[in-house]
């Protein structure tokens, strides 16, 4: 696995059936980068607010990587840690995302800040979004993350594994900028305020949705219905149809992936034997 | 007028300043009831799953309400298998698991299949579309996969006799040859 074939297996899995799986996290982030960038009132906006633009979207994308990073590395103590309160952590991520779509709806106000403070607290209300979606993210093991994490189980493989990790999150996070930065500016450029106001509160109710799902522990319920419901079934490994659908994976495997499996797994026995 | 829009202002501000305290007092005991919850229940207290160490004790419920112990499949290598119904990677890669199994009959190799973030009707649909004769966890499994570090399905652990885990494979298993060392790992390369 190269450093290019970790960011692009990232990149490509937005484009190809695995997107249903992304749609955990894609609408919620670009929910947020949106209702970040709209203005409210008038009059309207004659060009784009780029500076709650690019915070909303570096700090949500910058947080998801850390956190998803940091979980992946599961030889580490801080992915043991993160593991072992993971049903915590998944709560008090829903309470964070819920405050933040209630502060979108309009129902939390807060007091007018200085610019400086609402950037700070745009910045910190992302990246604390970002990792609550990390934690509340199942991700599927398309091709590409299914090398990075056999990887990632040998603990000699630790800094490398990690750095595919955090390459494949930044290819995932380039596709979720190429869409949700064009959608939030055109969101923003919306000449009525009430169509800025209502889709803003439209933002936050998005988020409550997901906020919900984590505080009720249903995020894999939806996770189900979007997989289940749109990534077609495969063969099993006798060889039998359980539709007439190619296996998505087989599709997109290339030959060389899954000889790196095959090494990287090699690299688990050697290392086991010598133990 | 001034009067009136100032005391109109103050009467909204004083609304919002208890709608909010209200929203953060609601956002305070969610949290204090997730924290009491989990510490009570500390279902995560166990050590997750490391290579070349034992793999730790759990018990699952089966679809007939018996439980089912990885305890009792000491003395034997086991592949544990953990999947989803609505995962198509776990369907595509039973049948390798199975075949493994089958191949190395005489080994006394066993599989114990765990359905994880499914419900237990939904993993009874799995187990009988594949036609599964070994124990199969229905319901259980949530706690055991947090306890273990398991998030994706299917996650593939290749367990030898003295319960040492050797070998781990996340993700599906495109061929038979790609688990081909998780399971001489666990039988000493001996053929079945």
């Amino acid at each position: 696995m190269t450093a290019f074939g970790a960011f692009f297996g990232g990149f490509h899995s937005f484009f190809s059936i695995w997107v249903f799986c992304l749609m955990q996290i894609v609408p919620f982030i670009i929910a947020f980068i949106a209702a970040s960038t709209i203005r409210e009132g008038n009059p309207a906006p004659e060009k784009t607010d780029w500076q709650p633009l690019t915070l909303s979207a570096v700090s949500v994308l910058g947080g998801f990587i850390a956190v998803f990073t940091a979980i992946g590395m599961v030889t580490t103590p801080v992915s043991k840690i993160l593991f072992r309160y993971m049903d915590l952590l998944n709560q008090f991520g829903g309470v964070v995302i819920g405050l933040i779509a209630l502060y979108f709806i309009g129902l939390l106000t807060l007091d007018k800040l200085p610019g400086s403070k609402m950037k700070a607290l745009l910045t910190g209300f992302g990246a604390l979004l970002g990792a609550s979606l990390a934690v509340a993210y199942k991700p599927c093991v398309t091709p590409t993350l299914t090398v990075i994490y056999n990887i990632n189980t040998s603990p000699d493989n630790v800094i490398w594994g990690g750095i595919l990790l955090i390459l494949y999150t930044l290819g995932i996070s380039t596709a979720i900028l190429l869409v949700g930065v064009p959608l939030a500016v055109f969101a923003s450029k919306a000449k009525s305020a009430n169509i800025r106001l209502y889709l803003k509160r439209g933002c936050g109710v998005l988020l409550l949705a997901v906020a919900l799902l984590m505080l009720t522990d249903k995020m894999t319920i939806y996770k189900s219905f979007l997989v289940e419901g749109f990534v077609p079934a495969a063969e099993d490994g006798s060889g039998h149809s359980h539709h007439d659908h190619p296996a998505p994976q087989a599709q997109e495997q290339a030959p060389a992936e899954m000889e790196h499996t095959q090494t990287d797994n090699s690299q688990h026995e050697h290392m086991d034997h010598g133990k | 007028m001034t009067e009136n829009g100032t005391a109109v202002t103050q009467d909204t501000t004083g609304k919002a300043k208890r709608r909010n305290l209200i929203i953060l007092l609601a956002a305070l005991a969610i949290c204090l009831n997730g924290a009491v919850n989990f510490f009570e229940s500390r279902k995560n207290s166990a050590e997750l799953i490391k290579l070349g160490t034992p793999l730790p004790e759990f018990s699952v419920k089966q679809a007939d309400g018996s439980a089912v112990s990885s305890a009792s499949f000491k003395g034997k290598p086991v592949i544990y298998y953990f999947f989803a119904n609505w995962c198509p990677c776990s369907h595509a890669s039973i049948g390798y698991v199975k075949k493994a199994v089958a191949d190395n009959a005489q080994n006394g190799m066993a599989l114990f299949s765990v359905g994880i973030q499914d419900s237990a009707s939904e993993i009874e649909k799995f187990t009988k579309k594949h036609d599964m004769a070994s124990p199969v966890g229905v319901s259980g499994g949530n706690d055991v996969a947090a306890m273990l570090g398991i998030r994706t399905t299917p996650t593939t652990l290749f367990v030898d006799a003295n319960g040492v885990v050797r070998w781990i494979f996340i993700g599906k298993i495109e061929k038979y040859e790609a688990i081909q060392k998780g399971i001489d790992a666990i039988t000493g390369g001996v053929v079945g």
